[in-house]
């Protein structure tokens, strides 16, 4: 006679159809923690939200959870027009459209030259190939701090010091360990054969990433986007070292705001100026968040 | 003629690891040729070769009287089919068929034509809109031809074009490349590892194994007298019937005592020693009566029996070696049933023992 099976859990004769929901205390407690952490996340945006709205008056109440008792909307403004008291202008408005000037062409430029030189990598595989891959990845492990000096020498050297296509350009070289990395790893998962059947069609060097590679490459040139985006756009140092006093971005304008030395700490308007700050990265975030996710788990072709 | 491919000494090589080492191969204007051989053996490699997407290590290849040894994939006038059909995913059919055109140039009307042309011949048109992830997989290998088709090459290359198909596909297309060939007249190299796909294709047969070519002939001379023992047991299924034996005077002693006179078989002068009778499944057969003039004899003792509906394979015991022989229809054997065998000497192969080589 063969051992009945020992009774285990879910295994009745009545058993059909859908299985009936049962709480269990495992996910009792999961769901606890995840409240916990959300809230953790979410209770400082909340307070500075409520408090941006507030007057200041209404902030001096110190009541820092309650909900403001109209919205004023004055901070909002004072944080970003130019809002000048005497011998300082505190407004980021400037700041912003210094990042954008900043960000937009740092992106594009660091997304497709490192989409181009995974390309090149993964398939021309010129002689060292590898090696160059693992240099230029291991470089992107060093602190940043390193290179800030002899690139800051480099620079003056060579009049790109303290200029807007000096920030572009240094935020491109910094980039491209990370962007190399992710592309060049997204294209050695495309088969050889699509590359060399165009190799076969008559398509060159060029013909073949811009016909061919880069339309298939969509997912990642938006999760690179994104990173990159986002990386530039929350970048302090870069920017204060590198861009000049006419191109500073908007974090380090922000910081100027909210370190003011004199007079009262004007609560409501440095949280709003951090609220707009923040806002960028964020909007980009929610626009193409299904296109990230999609991106990060996609595989390279579909048939 | 003059051959229109031309492999001379060629040698391939990845690093240090020589795959194809000092090949000759020369194809005739239109032939049909199969590149034969089990996984590993070099044979994309080859192909790969001829389509200038590997470079040799010694050696030249000739196309069209031109020595292409140097020139790009572009400049060889090859067209090639891929395996895993390597249709372009971000185009439409039609723009996967025109693109090589696009890239050399030519001019709208003319791709125009072309891709309708080739759309017609290989059946596309109700699908030159759609995008490759919405086609079959016998829809994408018949696009995948149709990209080298509409460029007009002399040689076409076929890299297992069939296999990523279910059995049923597969015998379709297969159809559908005989017929194509045979409209065309076009030089074609194929390489499978489907020796059905070899037997019903080609002209020419190259077995191959480690890089080497042990064979080059038709279909009918692969089969029917195999150069050697590897060729022997890789074409054919079920395969050949492999007898050890010692040969002397023309008479050869299987491992039981039994005596088979090999006459009829152009034996060389003085063959003697170790050797191996090669018999085909159906080169055996049972026979009720008086022996058949110039027929050998051998006892066989029934082990199974394997119906596959128009004939029967019988699995049997032959001088201590596992054998096989088919008869059509139904011939079913009682397990264990002795029963005589015949076999005509002057069909059969015989190989040196040693050598594994034909003698
Ligand atoms: N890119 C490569 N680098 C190194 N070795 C390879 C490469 N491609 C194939 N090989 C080796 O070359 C041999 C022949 O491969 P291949 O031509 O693909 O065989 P086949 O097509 O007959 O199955 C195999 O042993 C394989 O491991
Ligand atoms: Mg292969």
């Amino acid at each position: 006679m063969t051992a009945r099976p020992r009774a285990a859990r879910g295994i009745t004769r009545e058993a059909e159809g859908p299985r009936p929901f049962r709480v269990e205390p495992g996910r009792i407690g999961l769901y606890l923690f995840l409240a916990v952490a959300a809230a953790f996340f979410i209770l400082p945006l909340y307070v500075m939200l409520a408090t941006s709205f507030k007057s200041l008056d209404e902030v001096r109440l110190a009541q820092i959870f309650a909900l403001p008792h109209t919205l004023d909307i004055s901070a909002w403004i004072a944080a970003w027009t130019s809002d000048c008291e005497p011998g300082q202008c505190f407004g980021i408005s400037a700041g912003f459209w210094n990042s954008v000037k900043i960000t937009v062409p740092s992106t594009a430029i660091s997304v497709l030259l490192g989409a181009f030189v995974g390309y090149i990598l993964s398939f021309w595989r010129p002689k060292g190939a590898d090696t160059l891959f693992a240099i230029i990845v291991l470089a992107g492990f060093i602190p940043l701090q390193v290179f800030v000096y002899p690139v800051v020498r480099a620079f003056a050297w060579l009049n790109l010091y303290g200029t807007l296509s000096g920030i572009v350009l240094v935020h491109v070289i910094f980039s491209l360990p990370l962007t190399v990395l992710l592309f060049r790893n997204y294209y050695a998962a495309i088969p050889h054969d699509l590359f060399q059947a165009a190799r076969i069609d008559g398509a060159g060097f060029l013909r073949i990433f811009w016909s061919l590679m880069l339309p298939m490459t969509g997912p990642m040139l938006v999760v690179a986007g994104i990173l990159q985006f986002t990386g530039i756009w929350n970048d302090f140092l870069l920017g204060l070292v590198f861009a000049g006093r006419e191109n500073l971005p908007m974090t380090v304008q922000l910081n100027n705001t909210v370190n003011v030395t004199f007079g009262e700490v004007r609560y409501n308007v440095n949280m709003a100026a951090t609220l707009l700050t923040a806002a960028v990265p964020l909007a980009a975030y929610f626009v193409s968040g299904r296109w990230f996710v999609r991106g990060i788990t996609a595989g390279a072709v579909k048939g | 003629m003059d051959p229109i491919l031309d492999i001379r000494n060629a040698s391939i090589a990845y690093g240090q690891t020589v795959v194809v080492p000092e090949l000759d191969l020369s194809v005739a204007p239109g032939e049909f040729i199969v590149l034969l051989g089990p996984s590993g053996c070099g044979k994309s490699t080859l192909l790969s070769a001829i389509a200038g997407l590997t470079d040799l290590a010694g050696g030249q290849i000739w196309i069209r009287g031109q020595n292409v040894t140097w020139a790009e994939p572009k400049d060889r006038g090859i067209g090639m089919v891929f395996q895993s059909y390597a249709l372009y995913p971000r185009m439409t059919v039609e723009q996967n068929l025109s693109f090589g055109l696009k890239v050399g140039g030519t001019d709208k009307a003319t791709i125009r034509r072309k891709v309708a042309e080739t759309a017609g011949i290989l059946q596309l048109e109700p699908l030159l809109k759609r995008r490759p992830a919405d086609l079959s997989g016998g829809q994408r290998q018949r696009v995948a031809i149709g990209r080298a088709l509409v460029r007009d090459v002399d040689v076409f290359l076929f890299d297992e074009p069939l296999s990523n198909l279910d059995a049923k596909l597969r015998g379709e297309l297969r159809i559908e490349i005989k017929r194509l060939h045979e409209e065309l007249q076009r030089t074609m190299v194929y390489v499978t590892h489907d020796q059905v796909e070899a037997m019903t294709l080609a002209d020419r047969i190259v077995v191959m194994k480690d890089g080497h070519i042990q064979q080059v002939g038709t279909p009918a001379e692969v089969y029917g007298s195999p150069a050697n023992l590897f060729v022997a047991g890789f074409v054919g299924s079920p395969p050949m019937n492999l007898l050890a034996g010692q040969l002397s005077g023309g008479e050869l002693a299987l491992g039981d005592g039994t005596r088979v006179t090999m006459t009829g078989y152009p034996l060389p002068e003085g063959a003697a020693g170790a050797a191996i009778l090669g018999l085909r499944p159906e080169q055996l057969f049972p026979l009720e009566g008086a022996l058949p003039e110039g027929a050998c004899r051998l006892d066989a003792r029934i082990d199974m029996a394997e119906e596959l509906g128009p004939s029967t394979v019988l699995w049997c015991d032959i001088a201590g070696t596992r054998c096989c022989y088919s008869v059509p229809g139904r011939g079913a054997q009682a397990h264990g049933a002795e029963l005589p065998l015949f076999f005509y000497p002057g069909a059969a192969s015989l190989f040196d023992a040693q050598t594994g080589q034909r003698l």
